[in-house]
C-alpha cells in the first residue's frame, strides 16, 4: 500500500506526464467547444431567411407571391421575413449582404442570389414550388375545373410523418469530444511506459530501476502496484475530463450513467497497459520508445474522429474491421453506443474488444519482460 | 551565430514535425478545393436515404421528385441508418411503408415517414407535401395515378430563371487563401520550437555567465544571437514563400502574393517576438513543446484559422481581437474577398500596422524579461 502511494506520488508529480494527460485534453476541449459551439447551430438550425421582391418596370406587383412567402413557416417560425422594394434598392440590399436573394417579378420571374449555398437553395425551391402550382391552376382554369383543383391544393392532410431520432444528443460534433477523451484514455500509456521504464535498467531511468530492482519487493508486488498507480492517476483524469465536459463546458454529452464510469476504468487500463507493452517489447532509447508511443495514440485518434470529424463513419462503411480494432474507435464508439444511441449491445461489443485488447497487452508485456529477465539472468551467469 | 544554428539544428525533428503537418494540410487542401465560386446557380444537394417499401407508382415517382435535385440512395446499411444521421453523412431519410399509395389514394394518413437532426431541411418536408398536393390536384383533374405523377414531374422541370451575383473576384476556396491562413499556425508553432531552446541556452545562468567572461562584448554577443535568430526565421519563412509559389503560383495574383507575403512577414516578426519572450519564459524541450502547442493551437482555433470567425461566438470574435493573428486574418481575407486591392488598401495597411504594433509591443516584453533575468 505503502508503495502504492509513493508511487502514485512519483508518476503524479511528473509536469510533462501530467501536461499532456490532463492540461492538454482539456485546453483542447476548451477550443473545440469554442470553435465548435456555434456551428451546429449556424450550419444546420432553422433560420429565416431575408429577401427582397421587387417588380420589373411595367409589369403588375404579385400579391399572390408575396402572401405566399410570408405565409411559409416551419412549426411557429417563419420561413421567410419578406421585403417589398425597388430594383435599386433590392440590389443594393442583396451586395450589402441584407438579403439572401431578390425575386424579380415580370414577364418572367427571376431569382437573384449572392452566392450559392443551402439558404439560395431553399429560395430556389420554394420559388420554383410557386410558379408550378401556379401552372397546375393554370391548367385547371383552361380545363373549368378550378373549383376541383383549388379543393386538393386546399387540403391540409398532411402526408409526412415525422420519425424522431433516437439518439440522447443531436450535436454531431460531440464526435470531436468522444475522440477527445479516447486520446487523453489512450495517454495513460505515458504512465504505463514511465513504469516498464522504471523498470529497466537499460532505459535512461536506469539509475531509478536499478534502485528499485534492488528492493527485497518481489517484482509481480512491484509491477501491481505500478499499474494500479499509473490506473488510479489516469481514471482520476477521467473523471476530471467527464466533469469539465458537463460541469464547465456544458456539453451535451448525451446520456450519463454508471456504465460510463465502468467503461472509464476499463479505457484507463487499456492505455496504461499500452505504455507497459511498448515498454517492454521495444528495448530502444526513451525517445523512440515515446515517439511510437506518441504517434500509435495520434494516429488511433486521427482514426477514430480526432482530426476530421465523420471519419469513424467513413470506416465503418468502407473498413469496418478497423473500428474494431483500432484503440481510440473502441473507446469512442462505446461512448457513442451507450450514451447517445443506447445501444447496450454495440456497447458490450466494444467493451469486449477493449478487454481482449487488455489480455493481450498483458501476455506481450508479461513475455516480453521475461524474456528480458531470461536474458539478463544468462548474462549474468555468463560473467 | 555558428552556436544558434547547431541549437536550431538540434531542434528541427522536433520541428519538421509540424512542417510535415502544413505540407500535409497544404496538399489535402489542393484536392479539396482550388475551384472557383460557380457565377452559375448550383443547388446544395442534400443526401437522402430512402427505403421504399411500397414500390408503387406513387412511391417511385417521389423517389425520382427527389432525387431530381439531392443525392438519394436506397441501398444502405438499415441498422447503421442512426449512426449515419447523427455524423452528418446523410441528411434526411424517408420511410415509405407497405401500402403507402392506397392509404394516400384512400385519403388516410399514414405510411411515409422521414427522420432527420437538421433543423433546416424543413423546407424539404414542405417540397414533399407540394409534391402531393400536386399529385392530388392532377388527380382532381381526372388523370390516373400514372398520369397524375407523370403530369407532376414533368412539371417540376419549369423552373425560375436564377443569377448568380457574387463580386468574390477569387474564390474563399482557393488553395492559395488556405496556404496564407495556415501559416498564422505554423510560424509561432515552429519558431517557439526552434527559437526557443537558443533562448534557453543562452539565458542559462551558467552559460550566459561563462560567456560574459569571454572576451566578446555584450554588444557583439547581442548582435551574434540577433542575426543568428533573424537568420533561422528568414530562412523558415522564404522555404515557405518558395514553397507557395511552387505549389499554389497559379493561384496568385501579383497583387495577391505580394500582399500576402508583406502580411505574412509582419506575422513572422510577431511569431520571432513571441518565440524568443517564450524562450525566456518557458525551460526544457518537453515545456517548449507544450507551450508550441497551446499558443498555436490556441490562436488558430481563436482568429479564424482552424474555424471561420463567421461560425465562432462573437465573445470569441472580440476576445480575439486583442490576439495578432486575428489581424492577420482579416488581411488575409481581405486579400481574397476583393477584386481590386487598391479599394482596401487603406484598410490593409491599418492592419499590417496593428500586427506591426503587436510585434514591438511584445518584443518590449521580451525586454524586460530579459532584464530581469540579467545575471551579471
Amino acid at each position: 500500500m505503502v508503495y502504492y502511494l509513493y508511487r502514485v506520488k512519483r508518476l503524479f508529480r511528473n509536469k510533462i506526464l501530467f501536461f499532456w494527460s490532463i492540461i492538454f485534453p482539456l485546453v483542447l476541449a476548451t477550443f473545440f467547444k469554442l470553435a465548435f459551439s456555434a456551428i451546429t447551430e449556424k450550419d444546420w438550425g432553422f433560420d429565416t431567411i431575408a429577401v427582397a421582391v421587387t417588380t420589373e418596370e411595367g409589369s403588375t406587383p404579385d400579391e399572390m407571391l408575396i402572401s405566399f412567402l410570408e405565409e411559409m413557416k416551419n412549426e411557429d417560425q417563419a420561413f421567410f421575413e419578406v421585403t417589398e422594394t425597388d430594383p435599386e434598392t433590392a440590389d443594393r440590399m442583396l451586395s450589402e449582404k441584407e438579403v439572401t436573394a431578390v425575386i424579380v417579378v415580370g414577364e418572367e420571374t427571376v431569382i437573384k442570389l449572392r452566392e450559392n449555398g443551402l439558404d439560395s437553395t431553399v429560395v430556389k425551391t420554394v420559388i420554383d414550388g410557386y410558379l408550378q402550382s401556379k401552372d397546375i391552376f393554370m391548367e385547371a382554369a383552361v380545363t373549368g375545373k378550378l373549383a376541383q383543383v383549388t379543393e386538393a391544393f386546399s387540403d391540409e392532410m398532411e402526408t409526412l410523418a415525422v420519425r424522431e431520432f433516437k439518439g440522447a444528443s443531436k450535436d454531431p460534433l460531440i464526435q470531436y469530444f468522444q475522440a477527445l477523451i479516447a486520446m487523453a484514455s489512450l495517454y495513460g500509456a505515458m504512465y504505463g511506459l514511465m513504469n516498464s521504464n522504471e523498470l529497466n535498467t537499460k532505459a535512461n531511468t536506469a539509475d531509478v530501476a536499478a534502485r528499485r530492482l534492488a528492493s527485497p519487493m518481489k517484482k509481480i508486488p512491484t509491477v501491481l502496484a505500478d499499474v494500479a498507480a499509473a490506473f488510479t492517476i489516469q481514471y482520476v483524469q477521467f473523471l476530471i475530463i467527464i466533469a469539465y465536459y458537463l460541469l464547465v463546458l456544458k456539453v451535451d454529452f448525451g446520456t450519463i450513467n454508471g456504465w460510463l464510469f465502468l467503461g472509464g476504468a476499463a479505457y484507463s487500463l487499456f492505455g496504461v497497459l499500452i505504455g507497459y507493452c511498448i515498454g517492454s517489447v521495444v528495448r530502444q532509447k526513451e525517445n523512440i520508445q515515446n515517439a511510437l508511443m506518441m504517434g500509435t495514440v495520434m494516429f488511433s485518434s486521427f482514426l477514430a474522429g480526432l482530426m476530421v470529424g465523420g471519419l469513424r463513419i467513413t470506416i465503418e462503411l468502407s473498413a469496418p474491421i478497423v473500428n474494431r480494432i483500432n484503440p481510440a474507435t473502441l473507446i469512442a464508439d462505446s461512448m457513442q453506443a451507450l450514451c447517445i444511441m443506447r445501444d447496450m449491445d454495440r456497447f458490450a461489443t466494444c467493451m469486449i474488444g477493449i478487454l481482449i485488447w487488455c489480455v493481450a497487452l498483458i501476455v506481450v508485456s508479461v513475455l516480453a519482460m521475461g524474456f528480458r529477465q531470461m536474458a539478463e539472468g544468462r548474462r549474468v551467469k555468463n560473467v | 551565430m555558428k552556436t544558434v544554428f547547431k541549437i536550431a539544428k538540434k531542434a528541427l525533428p522536433a520541428a519538421s514535425i509540424y512542417f510535415c503537418i502544413f505540407c500535409g494540410l497544404m496538399i489535402a487542401f489542393t484536392f479539396l478545393a482550388g475551384k472557383d465560386q460557380e457565377k452559375n446557380f448550383q443547388a446544395t444537394k442534400l443526401d437522402i436515404l430512402l427505403e421504399d417499401k411500397d414500390n408503387s407508382v406513387l412511391s417511385e415517382a417521389l423517389t425520382e421528385y427527389l432525387g431530381k435535385e439531392n443525392e438519394v440512395s436506397e441501398d444502405f446499411n438499415r441498422e447503421l441508418v442512426s449512426e449515419l444521421i447523427f455524423n452528418g453523412v446523410s441528411d434526411y431519410v424517408v420511410y415509405i411503408e407497405d401500402g403507402f399509395e392506397e392509404k394516400f389514394l384512400s385519403g388516410e394518413q399514414g405510411g411515409l415517414e422521414r427522420q432527420s437532426i437538421r433543423a433546416n431541411v424543413a423546407f424539404l418536408d414542405e417540397k414533399i407535401e407540394l409534391f402531393f398536393r400536386y399529385v392530388r390536384a392532377e388527380l382532381a383533374l381526372g388523370k390516373t395515378t400514372e398520369e397524375a405523377c407523370k403530369a407532376v414531374l414533368l412539371n417540376c422541370e419549369k423552373q425560375a430563371k436564377t443569377v448568380v451575383t457574387s463580386d468574390k473576384g477569387q474564390s474563399m476556396l482557393s488553395p492559395g487563401y488556405y496556404f496564407f491562413t495556415y501559416i498564422s499556425y505554423i510560424l509561432p508553432a515552429i519558431l517557439i520550437m526552434v527559437l526557443g531552446p537558443i533562448m534557453n541556452a543562452y539565458y542559462k545562468k551558467e552559460i550566459k555567465m561563462r560567456t560574459d567572461c569571454g572576451k566578446l562584448s555584450t554588444r557583439k554577443q547581442n548582435i551574434a544571437i540577433v542575426s543568428g535568430i533573424a537568420a533561422v526565421a528568414m530562412m523558415l519563412w522564404g522555404l515557405l514563400m518558395i514553397m507557395g509559389v511552387c505549389i499554389y503560383g497559379r493561384d496568385f495574383t501579383v497583387s495577391t502574393y505580394l500582399c500576402g507575403m508583406f502580411n505574412s512577414f509582419l506575422f513572422l516578426l510577431v511569431s520571432v517576438a513571441i518565440s524568443v519572450l517564450i524562450g525566456v519564459l518557458v525551460r526544457g524541450g518537453d515545456a517548449l513543446n507544450g507551450a508550441s502547442n497551446l499558443i498555436g493551437m490556441g490562436m488558430a482555433f481563436m482568429c479564424g484559422v482552424f474555424v471561420p470567425s463567421e461560425m465562432l461566438p462573437d465573445g470569441v470574435n472580440k476576445f480575439a481581437e486583442f490576439l495578432p493573428a486575428s489581424w492577420y486574418m482579416k488581411n488575409v481575407r481581405m486579400l481574397y474577398e476583393t477584386d481590386n486591392m487598391a479599394d482596401v488598401i487603406g484598410e490593409y495597411l491599418g492592419n499590417c500596422g496593428v500586427i506591426a504594433i503587436f510585434a514591438v509591443a511584445i518584443f518590449c516584453i521580451f525586454l524586460v524579461f530579459v532584464k530581469r533575468k540579467r545575471v551579471v
